[in-house]
């Protein structure tokens, strides 16, 4: 029972896509451990900030994109589509995972906890930059790009400028990647969700420049 | 596509200044060519008018990366 409804929230927010920016912020504890200690606390609370920050932005990102999800083959089978997870439930899974992703922010320090709310800003963002702007990839990009600059701040108490070349290698992998993976959608997209695209643009041309209303 | 590349280029750009600046030992660089490789593979891959590879190269091959990316660190930390 319990683990049939952790594996539908895990199917909900696509649990196992954590694999693609986790390591990055794993990696940015190993850099900043080279300055500084890492106790296994500090670990442990990186790590579910992190897990918590994702769901809580992959629950919203699936919140307000449901009417477009409906319409689109690729994403009708999901849970909240289905019926398997209702609205409300959903609303409340991004409401305790914002609240465990501040509280494990809080013990990280002062700075992560005045960092906690912009950070959950920008990720929640992305569900309407999509709407009209083809820079959202970029601004997706940013949210999950913050995840190295924030473990380090976690172990260090301080944000380092060196640390932000890992944020943007993340940054620019997420986003183009996305920009790739948007493509799978583009007909959708360019007929019936994205306000500023031109209707039924070839995908040759949507992928130089795709809009993207997916994930 | 293209603008999709030079956003991965600029990705393999900031990860050679991680090596530089965080003065890592060589072997990450090695690490770093088998991440440039698999970018390079995933673009070769994914075409637009061939979109049903997608969630192959989109799942399998960005794992591999990330991870590459992480045991690249953890082996040129000095």
């Amino acid at each position: 029972m319990w683990l049939t409804k952790i594996h539908m929230y895990g199917r909900l927010i696509k649990f196992s896509h954590t694999v693609f920016a986790l390591p990055f912020a794993l990696a940015a504890v190993l850099l900043a451990n080279i300055y500084y200690p890492v106790s296994f606390r500090t670990f442990a609370l990186i790590m579910i900030a992190m897990a918590s920050a994702r769901s809580a932005a992959m629950g919203f990102n699936r919140f307000a994109d449901y009417r477009y999800d409906r319409i689109n083959p690729r994403t009708a089978n999901r849970p909240h589509v289905s019926g398997q997870v209702d609205r409300l439930s959903v609303l409340l899974f991004v409401s305790f995972s914002a609240a465990v992703f501040i509280v494990s922010a809080a013990l990280l320090g002062r700075v992560c906890l005045i960092m906690s709310a912009p950070v959950l800003v920008i990720l929640f963002l992305y569900s309407f930059a999509k709407r009209f702007t083809t820079l959202s990839h970029l601004v997706l990009g940013f949210g999950i790009g913050l995840a190295p600059a924030g473990a380090w701040v976690a172990v260090s108490g301080a944000l380092d400028w060196k640390i932000l070349l890992l944020s943007f290698a993340l940054m620019t992998y997420i986003a183009g990647f996305d920009i790739l993976y948007s493509c799978q959608t583009s007909n959708l997209t360019a007929n019936r969700t994205c306000f500023h695209f031109p209707p039924a643009v070839e995908p040759q041309k949507l992928c130089f420049f795709p809009p993207d209303c997916m994930c | 596509m293209l603008f999709s590349a030079g956003l991965h280029v600029l990705t393999l750009v900031f990860l050679l200044l991680v090596y530089f600046v965080f003065d890592l030992r060589a072997i990450y660089l090695l690490f770093l060519l088998l991440i440039a490789v698999l970018v390079f593979a995933e673009h070769k891959l994914v075409r637009p008018d061939c979109l049903d590879r997608m969630d192959i190269a989109f799942f399998h091959l960005n794992s591999a990366i990330s991870i590459l990316l992480f045991l690249g660190v953890l082996a040129g930390r000095v």
